[in-house]
């Protein structure tokens, strides 16, 4: 576990930021970016790959203060905490051979080689700050052009493996709670306008995987044809009105009397789960976090833990988190019950 | 509860995901529920446009790009193109699923 240092670093997108932070985490930007004179990754030899990953890495040396991991040398629980972190994708961190991720101080940005394309370049930010994110993952890509010469056209922009993510190579999403929304059952119907405006839903983790503690990544479903900046007006401006449609459902829920009292008494027992249980898998974890984080977005009295603290632990209760700090691998009871102990210590 | 998947253990494992921005709930027990593993695949299928592809650009007349050597058809089977000359040796072909996947785009807007 050689990144067991990692796992004491805060995390900067985790700070409760912005207005809207009651419902919308953080904020990231991707750009897709592939080497011009190059067969895509899945095209590649394993020679080939890892010339690529050669290239990517001395061209991040421009980067200040980027780590280089290459995914080979990590053992399944770095890799696992990578993705836990969302420094590297699930698609990533199964095929490790000739790939590799640059990370950058505070976690902010990441790089990631030889995933779907030679380059994805990743930036995020705290709360909904989507130009923020993009601005630091623009940066970062004019700083790699300078070694690195990528697949351009002026008719159909940057050249991807995928052509979904032709043109741009931009996807902006936004993690946003939404927990009033999900138990009220309005969620799907809101999901479903999604598509008309260019935009797509994923779970936790992105493409392919589930919903957890009521979190969604709600993002752009294509980069071509529109320019940066209406990609991320667009996407913005949907976050922001799901953040109001969920600000609107959360104040309905606990101003009616009968419903203030079930919502209320949801959240107290979720408290009281997280403060006294002796096990917590970590799907329990992420459903009482989540009642924890609504009662504390709506101030509600008497709940243990603050937004940042809440925020954290939905990072820190992951498994391949539990098992890095302790610096050893475990069994699901042993994580089990360090998860309840760590989320006891840190409500307390 | 009963597993929804086996019907013989107790659920213990509820799980929801966005399938087609839809969201789908399940109960599983713990082994139905490692057996199910994560959904495959990505969400942005264009597949259902390739059928009214003309038939040359579909590949029974084997396209091939002059960069890789990826057939078109293994690019249809997959979704995912070779190298950067299979824009150049597809064009016309994926200038039509661009147009299906993009909502009617036909041209880079973007910096």
């Amino acid at each position: 576990m050689q990144l067991h240092a990692m796992e004491k670093l805060s995390i900067g997108w985790t700070r409760p930021k912005g207005s809207e932070h009651g419902a919308v985490l953080c904020s990231r930007a991707r750009l897709a970016r592939n080497l011009e004179d190059k067969p895509f990754p899945g095209r590649l030899s394993p020679q080939d790959l890892k010339s690529v990953l050669d290239e990517a890495f001395a061209a991040s040396d421009d980067l200040k203060g980027a780590a280089k991991l290459r995914l080979s040398d990590l053992d399944g629980t770095d890799r696992r905490f990578l993705v836990e972190r969302h420094l590297i994708s699930p698609d990533l961190e199964a095929h490790p051979a000739a790939r590799g991720v640059v990370i950058g101080t505070g976690e902010t940005l990441s790089l990631m080689v030889n995933e779907e394309d030679h380059l994805r370049i990743s930036a995020l930010a705290p709360g909904l700050s989507l130009h923020e994110a993009y601005g630091a993952a623009a940066a970062a890509a004019t700083v790699l052009s300078r070694r690195l010469r990528f697949a351009y056209r002026e008719d159909f922009g940057y050249l991807t493996a995928c052509p979904t993510n032709l043109g741009t190579g931009l996807r902006a999403s936004c993690l946003l709670h939404l927990p009033a929304l999900t138990h009220s059952g309005s969620i799907n119907a809101l999901l479903a306008r999604l598509p008309r405006l260019g935009l797509n839903a994923r779970g936790l983790y992105g493409e392919g995987t589930k919903v957890m503690g009521d979190l969604y990544q709600i993002a752009n479903a294509g980069g071509f044809g529109r320019t940066e900046g209406e990609l991320l007006a667009a996407v913005s401006e949907s976050a922001r009105r799901i953040a109001l449609a969920e600000n609107k459902t959360r104040t309905d829920l606990l101003s009616r009397p009968e419903s203030k009292r079930r919502t209320e008494d949801s959240v107290f027992r979720a408290a009281g789960i997280l403060t006294n249980a002796r096990l917590v898998s970590f799907e329990e974890a992420c459903r009482h976090l989540s009642l924890l984080r609504l009662g504390l977005v709506s101030e509600l009295p008497g709940l243990p833990g603050s937004l940042a603290e809440v925020n954290m632990l939905l990072v820190q209760t992951q498994p391949a988190h539990i098992e890095m700090r302790e610096n050893r691998e475990l069994s699901p009871a042993e994580r089990d019950e360090l998860r309840a102990t760590r989320i006891r210590e840190r409500l307390d | 509860m009963l597993c929804a998947s086996c019907g013989k253990n107790q659920a213990a494992v509820f799980i929801q995901e966005i399938v087609n921005n839809q969201v789908r709930e399940a109960s599983l027990c713990a082994a139905c529920a490692e057996a199910a593993g994560v959904a495959a695949g990505p969400e942005e299928l264009f597949l259902p446009g390739l059928s009214t592809i003309p038939k040359e650009a579909r590949g029974e007349g084997a396209p091939r790009c002059s960069g890789c050597g990826l057939f078109y058809s293994e690019f249809r089977k997959t979704g995912f193109l070779g190298c950067p000359t299979c824009y150049t040796s597809f064009k016309p072909a994926l200038q039509r699923i661009l147009a299906r996947i993009h909502h009617g785009a036909v041209r880079h807007r973007g910096s």
